[in-house]
């Protein structure tokens, strides 16, 4: 039997109350403030990354975890049985992968001859990285921002690099004891200095909130009078970068065009990370330094 | 007292929301949206609880959502402070178990925040990208929102009936003949 509206309110004994529209007043003037001060100082930071830390992410990391777990179990009972015979055809390869390594290893040593003779810095393979789950995505639909299970009590810190299966994820922009928050370089508002691999041609990408579901990001501000950039070549973080190590892998072009001015080229790139299957991260335990330069909003 | 266990009650589904929404919800992606359950948690519980719950719970909200992800502490907990206290002025005139009402509160509000999100975060740099944003971020995300609010809010109106709400005078009165 459904009850009628409730305009029913019993409590005699109720205390004198402030309306609510005084409440919302003091709310709102409380949250522009808030808004002035964390976007003109980092004053507040401290507080709020450890009230998350307690509040919040210890759920989130318990959630991943116990999600993970099940999903694991589930898997395992359903392998059980072609585990079995898979095992006495690993056995074989494995003598066959063995000789091919010791051919791969003679090729490593060459290859590092040649770099040398190249001059190619230091590649990102030989920096020290380490690894860390992702606990949680942003609550909205597009900002491609995540946290990540491990923080400063890790070693990490703000503007350290983050990468996955081999290509760039994003950067760090905050960090707890236990988390940090990472802003991937599809977000709309990312920028991120790059240069094409073979012609060594410095290009602006972007992020770009109308091409990723068409799965491209975007490059601007790339100087190839000769039009030797094409299709499929690989674009790699740039050595002028102020926040990113050079060298990591960003995408691949897909297309070019001439800008209006006739000097420059833009068009959009397909990235080499997969950003909807995200799950694991390497965060390179390095951060770029650029002694007496002001850090700008956005990675550049 | 009352007022303040209904309170605890209220923050304690708003932080079960907010975890399920970043946490469990991010591995499922049918459509690649997520429906937004802290809109339904803020304006379902404004709707039971009145609009002073509601500013309080829709800033708690708000403030979860800038702590660990929001740009500026501050933006969402306006917004959802806001929304929390427009939605709570509506108390008392509507049945509990009503559905359409209620949902048609809640797209509204999920479209209000969605564009003052577009707002903040695109036109203020520029990006006129209006049109897009609508029609592929905003109406999918509504679309979920709704169909998670078809099963979300009668859990929520269940709650509140069997917990949170005070009894009427007449249940009163049929307790008290009840125990005579």
């Amino acid at each position: 039997m459904s009850q009628g509206p409730n305009i029913e309110k019993i409590d005699k004994e109720e205390k004198f109350q402030i309306p609510a529209k005084y409440w919302i007043l003091f709310i709102s003037a409380l949250c522009v403030i808030l808004i002035v001060v964390t976007f003109n100082t980092a004053a507040l930071d401290g507080v709020t990354d450890t009230g998350a830390g307690y509040v919040v992410i210890p759920f989130q990391e318990g959630v991943t975890a116990v999600g993970g777990a099940l999903r694991q179990h589930a898997q395992s009972v359903k392998e059980l049985r072609s585990l079995r015979e898979e095992n006495a055809a690993l056995r074989s390869e494995l003598d066959d992968v063995k000789s091919e390594l010791s051919v791969l290893q003679q090729q490593s040593y060459e290859l590092s001859r040649l770099q040398e003779l190249y001059r190619v810095d230091q590649q990102y393979v030989s920096y020290e990285k380490t690894g860390a789950r992702i606990i949680a995505k942003d609550p909205g639909n597009w900002y491609h921002t995540f946290l990540i299970d491990k923080g400063s009590d890790d070693g990490l810190a703000v503007d350290m690099n983050v990468i996955a299966s081999g290509g760039l994820v994003g950067r760090i922009t905050k960090t707890g004891p236990g988390w940090s928050r990472v802003e991937s370089i599809i977000n709309d508002n990312a920028n991120v200095a790059g240069c094409v691999l073979s012609t060594q041609d410095d290009l602006m990408v972007s992020g770009d909130l109308t091409l990723y579901s068409e799965g491209m990001i975007r490059f601007s501000q790339l100087v190839d009078s000769e039009g030797a950039v094409v299709e499929g070549d690989k674009v790699v973080t740039s050595r002028i970068s102020d926040k990113y190590l050079p060298g990591i892998l960003i995408g691949y072009i897909s297309t070019t065009h001439r800008d209006y001015n006739n000097i420059t080229r833009s068009g959009y790139l397909i990235p080499a990370v997969d950003f909807e299957h995200l799950d694991t991260v390497l965060v390179i335990l390095r951060t770029k330094d650029i002694p007496d330069e002001e850090e700008t909003e956005s990675g550049k | 007292m009352k007022r303040f266990v209904n309170l605890l009650i209220g923050m304690l589904v708003v932080l079960v929301c907010f975890v399920i929404q970043t946490a469990v919800l991010r591995g499922s992606s049918i459509l690649s949206f997520r429906p937004n359950l802290l809109i339904i948690a803020v304006v379902s519980l404004s709707l039971f609880l009145g609009d002073s719950a509601g500013i309080f719970l829709g800033f708690f909200a708000g403030i979860l959502c800038d702590v660990c992800f929001g740009p500026l502490l501050g933006f969402h907990a306006l917004l959802f402070a806001w929304t929390g206290y427009l939605c709570g002025r509506f108390t008392g005139i509507l049945f509990i178990e009503d559905l359409k009402f209620p949902l048609l509160l809640i797209e509204v509000s999920d479209f209000v925040y969605c564009f003052c999100c577009y707002i903040f975060e695109f036109m203020f740099r520029a990006r006129m990208i209006a049109g897009f944003f609508i029609t592929n971020c905003i109406i999918p995300e509504m679309v979920c929102t709704l169909l998670a609010g078809v099963v979300v809010y009668p859990l929520l109106s269940i709650l509140y009936r069997k917990v949170m709400r005070e009894k009427t005078e007449s249940q009163k009165r049929q307790e008290r003949s009840e125990h005579a």
